[in-house]
């Protein structure tokens, strides 16, 4: 079967991209054909949740699934090609980085995610977050709010996903003063984490409930003071910065912001993503935002 | 007094917490009660660092801080304040969504301009 879809992402809507990837999914998951090629030559514009939940619904699903006709703007963001940046000499990663200064974009990056790791990861994140901050020209007080939302979506596929990469992909809007930041992982997801550790959810929906109501599955007794990563980081971006926040995991879709509350929906039958991806829409032009009103 | 330099053990960025056990093999043969560390050109640190930090080396040893940056004091006073107190667990119940079918999850979907 060929998949050949028009597809030119809004960029009105920080979850836009979810659609057509449940659509084409959908599309993949009924044919009879346990090979699916999907032609990209009518892909145009796309966000980072449409290529990042897309790539991982695919990695999720048991049909061999390849793709054709890649355009030349799909090379560009490294669309199903993540630039794996721990494999590059570091100085060449940083001048690939350099070349996206003057885009709208960074490219789709994979970083290595094992706890053995973490000085390579913690590089390849900030030479990532120095390439915005360069680009964006944000205030120092915002910066530090994206750096520390950053780093606890990053830290914590280290801490809970036991996935061997992580992948990260920005769009930014400048005209419209915000950036869309896709992260995920091909991990064990929240409800996976939470059951080695004894805690048992019936689905993943409830583990997605539990992950951000503060629920950690590193808290023990005595040691009762995790899972403020993912709580505060909302607070930060949704109160301080009027951002929005989007998770999945398994089965379980998360939305929060300014309007809607803590929205817990469960996939479509039969979709599942094999790991936890987390998507912000972060304005960044906030000049009285202070992330210490925010820290808890 | 020994004075740690981190920034030089590990990055002027801390981000993992798990590079916190990365400076504490550095240190092994140290007795940690009798060091000085040192935040002198360290530009960020994660929460999730300085929780760690708190728990492996504040906590039990009780090292001097030196040098600690305003934007880290703020995450470092809030972290102790946490150990502290009873954690906050948030109960309120949101009612779960599901559908019946692919159409009715992307209706809903665009219907809710997130």
């Amino acid at each position: 079967m060929i998949i050949k879809e028009e597809i030119n992402i809004s960029d009105d809507y920080l979850s836009s991209g979810l659609v057509p990837v449940v659509r084409i999914m959908n599309k993949i998951y009924n044919c009879e054909d346990e090979k699916v090629i999907i032609d990209c030559s009518k892909i145009n514009f796309v966000s980072p949740v449409f290529v990042i939940s897309f790539m991982l619904f695919v990695f999720s699903c048991k049909k061999k699934v390849s793709l054709r006709n890649i355009t030349t703007y799909l090379e560009t963001i490294h669309f199903f090609n993540a630039i794996e940046a721990d494999k590059i000499d570091p100085d060449k990663f940083i001048s690939t980085l350099r070349t996206y200064l003057n885009k709208t974009y960074i490219p789709v990056i994979s970083f290595p995610a094992l706890a053995n790791r973490v000085a390579d990861k913690d590089a390849i994140l900030s030479a990532i977050e120095n390439l915005l901050y360069k680009r964006l020209v944000i205030k120092t007080n915002v910066l530090i709010g994206l750096k520390y939302i950053l780093g606890e979506m990053v830290d914590n596929i280290t801490e809970h996903s036991e996935s061997v990469r992580g992948y990260i992909f920005a769009q930014f809007y400048p005209s419209k003063g915000y950036i869309d930041i896709c992260i995920a992982d091909q991990g064990i997801t929240l409800k996976g984490s939470f059951d080695k550790v004894g805690m048992k959810y019936s689905g993943d929906v409830e583990a997605m409930s539990a992950a951000n109501s503060q629920v950690s599955s590193k808290n023990f007794p005595g040691s009762d003071n995790r899972g403020y990563g993912i709580y505060t980081s909302k607070n930060m971006l949704i109160d301080g910065l009027s951002g929005q926040f989007m998770m999945m995991s398994g089965t379980a879709l998360y939305l929060k912001d300014n309007h809607i509350e803590d929205d817990l929906i469960e996939l479509p039958k039969g979709f599942r993503l094999n790991g936890t991806l987390i998507a912000i829409r972060l304005p960044y032009q906030n000049k009285d935002f202070l992330y210490s009103n925010y820290v808890e | 007094m020994e004075r740690i330099f981190i920034s030089q053990i590990l990055s002027d960025d801390l981000k993992s917490r798990s590079s916190v056990h990365t400076l504490y093999v550095a240190l092994k043969s140290k007795y940690i009660n009798e060091l000085v560390f040192d935040f002198s050109n360290v530009n960020f640190a994660s929460r999730s660092f300085i929780d760690e930090f708190y728990n492996v080396f504040i906590k039990e040893h009780r090292p001097k801080l030196e040098n600690v940056p305003d934007k880290i004091a703020v995450i470092l006073d809030a972290v102790s304040r946490t150990q502290e107190e009873n954690k906050k667990t948030i109960t309120k119940k949101s009612k779960i969504k599901s559908f019946n079918s692919v159409d009715e999850f992307c209706s809903y979907m665009t219907s809710i301009a997130f």
